[in-house]
């Protein structure tokens, strides 16, 4: 029997406080962008844009980094209600990431706006355009950015949890250093 | 008010001159870019409005009209870019640059029919100022990233809505104008 692991490899970890930064500041970016109609407004999607197909990216690569090597599990004295609720949240985490980005990329095809990234750098448009799936995606965006901040902060509040209530190592797991 | 009630107004859609009303900022292919506004004159002669007859006209005459004049053929605009000189203000649309400004005509807009807004093209577009083509960039002025906003939020609404017809697509006179 192979040893059990006590920490995700050093790869997921780094992924996960590299996306973690990313997808903070990308909430509170959001946030910012849609609470003005200044300059700051065409300056912050601009920035949104690339940066969510830089977070789909590292989402694609953590999945494959997931399934490849073993994980930690959970302490077996975790009440079987926080086991399916932090099982659950991660799915819930891992689904975000990739629809939120894909959400607004097929939003903006469906939109007809150009999807431009930097300079001329244009992504090609997912669908053809739909101006019912436009409205349809252009809520379900926003409705899903939500779910996500709520997940973050049940995510934060788990891991503080485990961190400073149970010290069970479960925190430890996922922290950058050995 | 008073400008509406004062200004000699078009009496057609085809005989109206349409402003970007705010400035943007062009590159030609040396590089250089300067600050312009640009209009769409217009090749049919100005004819004023008759105010005092407006009481009489239907509620589309402008659609009507329109429709009537492309039945006899193409109507024409020319693209007239105007050119700030420094000092000129290039961020705020309501300061209008003095008169003897260079002019340049750039190119010509051509609608040779008309659609519906039912079945045509037009129904779902955001004319969002900040969806430029290469070489074509905002200017600093404060009302463009607005207008950006608003409308996407007005596109988002429309998109998401039934397509009722139109006041002028339940028209009959303009549902024949339709090819």
């Amino acid at each position: 029997m192979k040893p059990a692991v006590v920490q995700f490899s050093l790869a997921l970890r780094l992924v996960h406080w590299l996306m973690a930064t990313l997808v903070v500041a990308m909430l509170f970016i959001d946030i910012a962008m849609v609470s003005t109609v200044s300059e700051m407004r065409t300056w912050l999607i601009d920035l949104h844009k690339p940066l969510g197909v830089l977070i789909l990216c590292l989402a694609a690569i953590r999945v494959c980094l997931r399934l490849i090597g073993p994980v930690p599990e959970l302490p077996a004295d975790l009440p079987a209600w926080q086991k399916w609720a932090a099982h659950g949240s991660h799915l819930v985490l891992y689904a975000l990431m990739f629809a939120l980005p894909l959400v607004g990329w097929t939003m903006l095809s469906a939109g007809g706006y150009p999807i431009a990234l930097f300079g001329s750098v244009h992504l090609p448009p997912l669908v053809a355009v739909n101006p019912a799936l436009f409205a349809l995606l252009r809520r379900a965006h926003t409705l899903l950015a939500l779910v996500l901040f709520l997940t973050i902060l049940m995510h934060f509040g788990a891991a503080l949890f485990h961190a400073w209530l149970r010290r069970d190592g479960v925190f430890r797991s996922m922290v950058p250093w050995r | 008010m008073d400008w509406m009630r004062d200004a000699p107004l078009p009496s057609s859609f085809a005989n109206g001159s349409y402003f970007s009303i705010n400035a943007f900022r062009f590159t030609n292919q040396a590089g250089e870019t300067r600050h312009v506004r640009w209009s769409l004159v217009p090749e049919t002669p100005f004819e004023a409005l008759d105010k005092s007859k407006l009481g009489e006209l239907g509620s589309d005459f402008l659609f009507e009209d329109v429709a009537a004049r492309l039945r006899q053929g193409a109507l024409r605009w020319h693209m007239v870019v105007t050119v700030a000189a420094p000092g000129d203000p290039v961020d705020d649309a309501t300061k209008a640059w003095p008169a003897d400004r260079r002019q340049i005509d750039v190119g010509t807009l051509t609608i040779d029919r008309a659609e519906a807004e039912e079945t045509g093209a037009c129904r779902n577009i955001t004319f969002d100022p900040l969806i430029l083509p290469a070489g074509m960039a905002p200017s600093a002025d404060p009302l463009l990233p607005a207008r950006s906003a608003a409308y996407a939020v007005s596109l988002t609404h429309r998109d998401g809505e039934a397509a009722e017809p139109s006041a002028a697509g339940r028209n009959p006179a303009l549902r024949k104008a339709a090819p």
